[in-house]
């Protein structure tokens, strides 16, 4: 297979994958910081 | 909610890894391009979703000048978000596919100039939205240049048919010649990557929610403090 297939499936891999951690990371964040605000009430 | 997302993603990933399977191991190399095909298996769902993404992007923002609900513009943002992520995707693995056949990782070709072109607009986009503070007015300006910038989407996609291009067409006369194996692996592509888009674009969404109601409760706060 030439070097370039894997090279595409890397950078496709890398991207949602990264996209994906970051919306984790985000998303878990934000959890953190919505229920110390609710429970600060 | 919850479980519709992991079926999404439980989906998106078996349908994704038989896809890549199939296209990288199972269908016939072209008769021209030979192994390199393969890059296009890759590289033709993510420029689909890209425009797929801006489509849905602009559609969210003319419905929130319509109808000023703030959801159309969370819907708006995250969309854009998605398109720019697999616009750079579409860019890096399109140059790295010209370097492999033309023997240039960029050549200012119609196709790969006006995706470029097309790509930073919406850079522009979330700069925008950077610069706008107050939130009503950020999601209205936005939406606006949204319905501005998109109109870089039908340039790029026409662009090859609008100037003389090297992009390779599918069932043209010179373009790539695609048998019904290649086909159903290219077909199998669009649809893994797809249901991978729908689970990304649903987590961008939640996201973008949950980050409203931060700011929403950080103002309230705010507000009782003064």
């Amino acid at each position: 297979m030439p070097a370039e297939v894997v090279q595409v499936l890397a950078l496709y891999l890398l991207a949602v994958g990264g996209l994906s951690l970051w919306l984790f990371k985000r998303g878990s964040d934000l959890d953190k910081k919505i229920s110390e605000r609710v429970k600060k009430r | 909610m919850k479980f519709r997302d992991d079926i999404f993603l439980g989906l998106g990933i078996i349908v994704s890894a038989l896809a890549i399977y199939f296209g990288l191991y199972i269908a016939p190399a072209e008769v021209e391009l030979g192994e390199l095909v393969r890059v296009f298996y890759l590289h033709l769902p993510q420029a689909i979703i890209c425009y797929l993404s801006l489509v849905i992007s602009v559609i969210t923002a003319i419905l929130f000048l319509v109808k000023k609900d703030p959801k159309y513009d969370a819907l708006s943002e995250s969309a854009a978000l998605l398109g720019l992520v697999y616009g750079a995707t579409t860019l890096i693995s399109g140059s790295i596919w010209a370097n492999a056949a033309w023997g240039v990782y960029w050549n200012w070709d119609p196709r790969e100039t006006t995706t470029l072109i097309l790509w930073l607009a919406y850079v522009g986009y979330f700069f925008l939205r950077m610069s706008v503070e107050n939130p009503e007015r950020r999601a209205s300006v936005s939406a606006a240049y949204n319905v501005l910038s998109f109109l870089t989407v039908p340039l790029s996609y026409l662009s090859f048919i609008l100037w003389p291009s090297l992009h390779p067409r599918l069932g043209t006369e010179g373009g790539l010649g695609l048998n019904s194996t290649m086909v159903q692996a290219l077909l199998l592509n669009i649809l893994g990557a797809l249901l991978v888009f729908i689970w990304i674009f649903r987590k961008a969404y939640g996201v973008r929610l949950k980050r409203d109601e931060l700011e929403r409760l950080l103002s309230e706060e705010m507000r009782d403090a003064s």
